[in-house]
């Protein structure tokens, strides 16, 4: 699809959206649209009971949660959980090591993957299809599969217990499905900028660096914030590659409320609400994003 | 037009040192392709290769070789395995279902101009930023038969009848875990036909509407075949991520009651991690990566080839 | 040009220093710090409550008393600490010493793979033969020689509300079996839940199945049963236990019991909402954590299995054989199983003292003296199955026990399946 055909769709989108708005040409669907909202409306509600919920849990000791109903409000507001959650399951320091390894890892991950996705959509070499159907199918692997040896590999190289010991498998899980969203994406970049770029002397990092990765912006975007959850919330590699606690991350902590002997409600429910705070927050700051259709281009392609 | 040149290949302009840029192409995948290759595929040829063999896990036991008497053991001898089996593909054929429709309605929903869009779209998708352990232990309590939320509900509207212990009830412990899945993924999907919608044809969903088209005859015959490459990959993720799942029913019952919410994932983790038997582990790993392919290759070359008639 | 080539090479660079440095500061164990310390690595399943506070306190005590050795405590939920356990054997990352239950399914599989250290020579170094029970002993000769230090030695009995009791008319403590069906049928008839469980957590409700076995079969056969040396298809008596479980299950167990947690079936006792629980020594410390009034109503009686022995498990410390410092390692031991130690610190880790000469201390509920008598008094000891069990037969036992319990198997398949799973495995 050439850029001109794109442009002029994406205006007619924006004026016949203007157009639809307009009061005068359709009562009726007004009304269908109150109806509708209101329905969203309260679906989204319903949605989001379950934070309500847990969020209520949370500042309730432990008297309230076994003697009074499920939705009661507190007797006593015991903030208190928070406090002794973070501590209980080390919150600032699985934290601090969920955020290093995220910092890091996503951005390199995203990397790697939009080199590799450049090289098989625009450079010809071989095995390119080949290539692409295996990238595809490492993504069909479990996760569990892989532990067993993995753990093996870790303790030969040494990297048992260490963050980059497990920011490798990480980069490695995530590659398939990114090579496989951006490989759409660059295939639907037309191939004149390619042209262009050569024909002023450009070579293949100039034009992987300078003309193509700038336009596919919005894509890189939408993959950071899936990347970054996933990785943030990642539970199965962490539980077997990490040892002491001093190295564990923010999934792992949830564990600590789960003793031999039974589980702390409030507490866990503290401990999980502050765990969600950092991916919330890089949600929210990326998410306008998703809101323009960022994957537009990849879900075409 | 353009899309013709690139697969074919052969007709572009040759550049000098050919050779050097395919050495230079070949640069940019590598390290993709060392990460791809220790961590994903050895890690894979090892569980198949070591599915003929048995192995308690001690880092100091020599695995010794049964050739495929573990495969018998599993597909013949295992009181869990055809259980497992028969729920990966429920599960497959629900997700498939379930939250993929609820995500196209909602998209349609939210695609008009309405009050406080933003918010509403972000309520749907943030449980889709929860860690799945963090969703189950939620869920777990909102199922609690005394104090959780589920029944407290049922019994305030008077529906006490229904309240239950859904996770305790071997029938249905499933679907209920099912549920929580779909809370906790409908929101992708709705983002990603979102994200699809906005390629659709305005000028065309315009004139159908002139030319007397009711709703839904206008989505089944514009907006519909419209999002046939969203749908595809909202297909082929949900797909994959069904046949995997794994986190949800480990933290909501851990396979419980009776074994009777096993998934094949699940069930290989448990005989190589929770009873140190990795031959029959491996070998139902092996099962599921290959019944994966099985299903998600056909489907897309299929697509993939349709696309490319285009 | 040049620009971009240089950020691009500087930001590769520094990436590479990144991961370079990252994998520096690993937390990688057993490495010493500093001149001369020494650090050991020691790994157990999560402590809650008096036993976390009492083991962050000793390990205090002994790091001011030898300031050359460093403690490192990590705790792991119990799956995951047996699976890293396993993963880690015989590799430099398993840790100084490793905490377990010494059943033959659990500590044993590592001594039989010859993962933990022969403690011969420390046993007569520090007299530790003369220091321990004799329950708390046998769990570390079972397999000859000395393998691992013994932690506590519980028992496993019936906890039980008098006042409720009281209520349906039940003036004393079950002495048989018959009596005990009979009791439980008094409670629910007077509309009391006779006993509560959590099905969630599969062992709980296996110390019900474990007892019935024992009652039903005898201390010989029951002992041949679990050792996988009797047909589990064969006896009779099997098919009557899982009966009795059956019945139990539909008749006296609380109300949707499948998917509760064990806390959560605990809380219907601390509520005073059910009259029975079959749980071990640490309960008291439960009940005092829970608050439980009036503790007067509190009782104990054993099983009334009728073969004299008790209900209960070990758990111990081993040294693994791979340690660097094996020498440190048995001094933490000693130090933290010395008479002064578990005097100072006595009732937080167990109300049966595993150290002879250790008063007992009640923790204000009153049941750690009645605990200790039905230990004293037991002509022997059964374990719990999970212990003898190896893991992947603990697992398939787990299934037909919930299946029977929720109607799923019938009570005269349920030994049929378990045998045909012996012969198969």
């Amino acid at each position: 699809m050439s850029t001109a055909t794109e442009t002029a769709r994406m205006i007619t989108i924006e004026t016949g959206r203007k157009a639809a708005g307009t009061p005068q040409n359709r009562p009726r669907i007004r009304w269908g649209l109150v109806g509708l909202w209101i329905g969203l409306v309260i679906s989204a509600l319903i949605w989001i009971t379950p934070f309500l919920f847990m969020f209520v849990t949370s500042v309730k000791s432990t008297a309230d949660i076994s003697n009074n109903p499920a939705w009661s409000l507190p007797t006593v507001w015991e903030w208190g959980n928070y406090a002794a959650a973070a501590d209980t399951g080390q919150l600032w320091q699985s934290g601090l090591n969920s955020l290093i390894i995220s910092a890091i890892k996503v951005p390199l991950g995203l990397f790697i993957s939009a080199l590799a996705a450049f090289a098989m959509s625009r450079l010809r070499f071989r095995w390119q299809k080949a290539l692409l159907g295996v990238v595809a199918m490492g993504s069909l692997i479990p996760v569990q599969v892989a532990l067993g040896p993995l753990f093996s590999t870790m303790l030969n190289f040494g990297l048992l217990n260490t963050k980059l010991g497990l920011m490798l498998p990480y980069l490695a899980f995530g590659i398939p499905y990114q090579i496989f969203i951006l490989y759409g994406f660059f295939k639907a970049i037309p191939e004149e900028l390619d042209e262009a770029g050569k024909i002023d002397g450009a070579n293949n990092w100039r034009l992987f660096w300078q003309v193509i990765l700038p336009l596919a912006k919005p894509a890189l975007a939408a993959l950071f914030i899936l990347d970054f959850v996933a990785t943030w919330n990642e539970y199965p590699m962490a539980l077997t590659l990490l040892q002491t606690q001093d190295q564990f991350t923010i999934p792992l902590g949830i564990t600590n409320f789960q003793t031999q002997y039974g589980s702390d409600y409030g507490q866990m429910n503290a401990y999980i609400i502050m765990s969600i705070l950092p991916v919330l927050i890089v949600y929210l700051m990326f998410q306008r994003y998703f809101v323009r259709g960022a994957l537009a281009g990849a879900v075409k392609g | 037009m353009t899309a013709s040149t690139t697969s074919s290949g052969r007709r572009l302009v040759r550049r000098p040192g050919r050779a050097g840029a395919q050495w230079r192409a070949f640069l940019f995948v590598v390290p993709a392709v060392i990460l791809f290759a220790v961590f994903l595929i050895y890690p894979m040829i090892s569980t198949v290769v070591m599915s003929f063999f048995k192995w308690d896990g001690f880092q100091g036991s020599v695995p010794v070789w049964v050739g495929i008497q573990n495969y018998v053991r599993i597909f013949t001898q295992d009181p869990v395995f055809w259980r497992a089996f028969m729920n990966t593909v429920i599960w497959l054929v629900l997700s498939l279902i379930v939250p993929t429709t609820l995500g196209l309605l909602l998209a349609l929903g939210l695609n008009h101009k309405l009050l406080g869009r933003n918010l509403l779209r972000s309520a749907f998708y943030i449980p889709a930023v929860l860690a799945s352990i963090a969703v189950a232990t939620m869920w777990v309590w909102l199922y609690n038969p005394q104090s959780g939320l589920v029944n407290g509900v049922l019994r305030a509207i008077g529906l006490g009848a229904l309240a239950g212990d859904y996770l305790g009830d071997q029938s249905i412990a499933l679907v209920a875990i099912f549920v929580a899945f779909v809370w906790q993924t409908t929101g992708f999907n709705m983002i990603l036909f979102l994200a699809g919608l906005q390629g659709v044809p305005e000028e065309l969903v315009e004139a159908a509407k002139l030319d007397g088209a009711g709703r839904f005859q206008t989505f089944r015959a514009v907006t519909f075949p419209a999002l046939r490459p969203t749908t595809l990959i909202v297909f082929v993720l949900t797909m994959i991520s069904s046949l995997k799942v794994f986190d949800l029913i480990v933290g909501m019952t851990g396979g419980g009651p009776a074994q009777s919410t096993q998934v094949l994932a699940l069930w290989s983790y448990q005989q190589s991690f929770s009873n140190h038997v990795f031959g029959l582990g491996n070998a139902i790993a092996t099962v599921l990566f290959v019944v994966s392919l099985a299903l998600v290759v056909p489907y897309m070359i299929w697509s993939l080839r349709e696309e490319n008639g285009r | 040009m040049t620009r971009r080539k240089g950020f691009v090479a500087a930001s590769l660079a520094m990436t590479a220093a990144a991961a370079l440095a990252l994998a520096g500061c690993s937390g990688s164990s057993g490495a010493s710090g500093g001149s001369g310390k020494i650090n050991l690595n020691y790994w157990i399943t999560t402590q809650q409550g008096p036993a976390g506070t009492a083991l962050k306190s000793m390990v205090a005590d002994f790091e001011k008393a030898n300031p050359n050795i460093h403690v490192v405590v990590t705790q792991k939920s119990t799956d995951s600490l047996k699976t890293a356990l396993r993963q880690a054997a015989g590799t430099p990352a398993m840790p100084d010493v490793f905490f377990q239950w010494s059943g033959l399914g659990l500590g044993g599989t590592y001594v039989k793979q010859g993962v933990d250290l022969d403690l011969t020579k420390y046993y007569k170094q520090y007299g530790w033969d003369q220091r321990f029970s004799k329950s708390a002993l046998s769990s570390v000769t079972q397999y000859g020689g000395y393998h691992g230090v013994p932690y506590t030695a519980n028992v496993e009995a019936i906890v039980y509300n008098k006042a409720l009791f009281a209520k349906a008319g039940i003036t004393a403590a079950p002495a048989t079996y018959d009596e005990l069906v009979a009791d439980a049928q008094k409670l629910a008839d007077a509309g009391i839940t006779p006993i509560e469980f959590g099905g969630n957590v599969n062992w709980y409700v296996m110390r019900l199945l474990d007892n019935l076995l024992e009652t039903n079969c005898g201390a010989e056969l029951n002992d041949k049963l679990t050792a996988l040396k009797a047909d589990w298809s064969k006896e009779t008596c099997v098919a009557t236990s899982f009966e009795d479980l059956k019945t139990w299950a539909s008749k006296y167990f609380n109300k949707d019991w499948v998917s509760l947690s064990d806390a959560q079936g605990q809380q219907l006792f601390y509520q005073g909402k059910v009259a029975m629980a079959l749980e071990g020594d640490w309960f008291a410390g439960f009940l005092d954590q829970a608050r439980f009034t009036p503790t007067t109503d509190l009782g104990v009686f054993a099983f009334p299995t009728e073969t004299g022995r008790i209900y209960g498990l070990q758990q111990a410390n081993y040294i693994s054989k791979t340690s660097k410092n094996p020498d440190a390692a048995a001094k933490f031991l000693d130090f933290w199983m010395s008479k002064d130690e578990q005097t100072k610190y006595a009732g937080s880790w167990s109300q049966v003292p595993a150290v002879q000469g250790v008063p007992v201390k009640d923790n204000g509920v009153g049941l750690s003296q009645p605990f200790n008598d039905l230990a004293n008094k037991a002509a022997g000891q059964f374990q719990n199955n999970d212990q003898t069990f190896p893991l992947d037969v603990t697992t398939e036992y787990w299934r037909i026990m919930n299946g029977v319990a929720t109607g799923s198997i019938a009570p005269a398949e349920a030994g049929k399946q378990m045998q045909s799973f012996i012969k198969n495995r």
